[in-house]
């Protein structure tokens, strides 16, 4: 998340260059989807696209983002890939010919349905929640109710410099949930 | 034992360099059990270095994907390519027989106009229409039937071009060896 200085913490149709983001994300997010090994090929471009259609569709209608761009674009991502598996294992276990039994239920790992049901917001207290109370107190006030840094400091009663640490490690520990892909 | 930070640090700097490395291929680079591994630091480098600037062909597809109009049309429209020209170097490029051509021209279409199901493309395939339109295979945009960009709801783009409307069923009755060219494009990943 070295890269949050050079870019805009959060992002919206109106004020940014939305073209140029989905074209700069456009070979990572096919990396990060490839580095996972768990999809090939012209699946891969596949959820590349459903992934960054999404983006697009998002910003477009208003959405803004709690997290990093870059950040919001691999959980994003985590979250399509994981949908795209459980719906492949799904369609084998469907097409197995001696597999099923009359009245079984398809496979589902219940995957997409979290994709669709867990709205953004929720998901980062989720994961604000579980950095701990300061870690968790100084970003949820930083990123979800929009406080700069030295408000935060003040509110927490705690220095600008103590603040600016705490971002950094908790930032660190979500860049590598995020890595791992987990939420 | 393979040196995985080594093989990281070696697609960091590609990364950072903008050489599009490819995940996958440093993935096949490790024994299987080191791959989840090398994936975590290729992600951990994803996340940490800032993305590069994009191919200016891939910011004229996204712009093309967000109107609703065909990305790959676009992209060859910009080369002054013709569709028979790019049909016929795919042909070549895919070590395919000359009498395959009118095959892939069906698919090519297919492909251009976003209604060929992705996930059924082989590599060999993405990789050789990034050749012959002379970009990395991972800037190439092309979309498949669930896209249509984001003011068009489907992907079956308007702008195709006059009399290339095709019946997948002609296909039976085309020359050339139904099997490989079938498979290029239908047959699955990998």
């Amino acid at each position: 998340m070295r890269k949050e200085a050079a870019t805009p913490r959060r992002l919206s149709g109106d004020d940014y260059d939305l073209d140029a983001v989905v074209a700069s994300y456009w070979d990572p997010v096919l990396q990060w989807i490839r580095s996972t090994g768990k999809v090939r090929g012209g699946e891969a471009d596949e959820v590349r696209q459903d992934v960054l259609l999404r983006v697009t569709r998002e910003i477009r209608a208003g959405k803004r983002y709690r997290l990093p761009i870059g950040a919001a674009i691999f959980q994003i991502t985590n979250w399509t890939i994981r949908g795209y598996v459980a719906e492949a294992a799904g369609r084998r276990e469907r097409e197995q010919p001696f597999g099923e039994l009359p009245g079984d239920e398809p496979f589902d790992t219940g995957a997409e349905h979290e994709i669709d049901q867990v709205g953004e917001d929720e998901v980062v207290q989720e994961l604000f929640a579980r950095l701990g109370d300061r870690e968790g107190t100084l970003m949820t006030m930083h990123y979800l109710q929009g406080l700069d840094l030295a408000e935060v400091a003040d509110a927490m009663g705690i220095t600008a410099n103590n603040a600016h640490q705490i971002h950094h490690r908790a930032k660190r520990r979500i860049h590598d949930w995020l890595v791992a892909g987990g939420t | 034992m393979s040196d995985i930070p080594a093989l990281a640090e070696e697609f960091r700097q590609a990364y950072a360099a903008g050489e599009h490395p490819d995940a996958a291929a440093f993935l096949a680079r490790v024994p299987e059990d080191q791959r989840d591994e090398l994936g975590r630091l290729i992600r951990a480098v994803l996340a940490d270095e800032p993305p590069p600037d994009p191919a200016p062909e891939t910011l004229l597809m996204v712009q093309a994907m967000r109107r609703g109009e065909p990305p790959l049309l676009e992209l060859r429209t910009a080369r002054g390519m013709t569709r028979d020209q790019v049909v016929s170097d795919l042909r070549e490029e895919l070590g395919l027989e000359p009498a395959d051509e009118q095959r892939v021209a069906v698919y090519y279409h297919e492909l251009e106009t976003g209604q060929l199901p992705l996930a059924g493309i082989r590599d060999r395939v993405f990789e050789a229409v990034a050749t012959v339109m002379g970009v990395a295979r991972s800037s190439l945009l092309l979309q498949g039937p669930q896209g249509g960009g984001a003011g068009a709801p489907q992907a079956v783009y308007a702008r195709a071009e006059p009399g290339t409307e095709v019946n997948l069923d002609a296909l039976a009755a085309l020359p050339g060896e139904p099997g490989a060219v079938d498979d290029l494009f239908t047959g699955g990943p990998g």
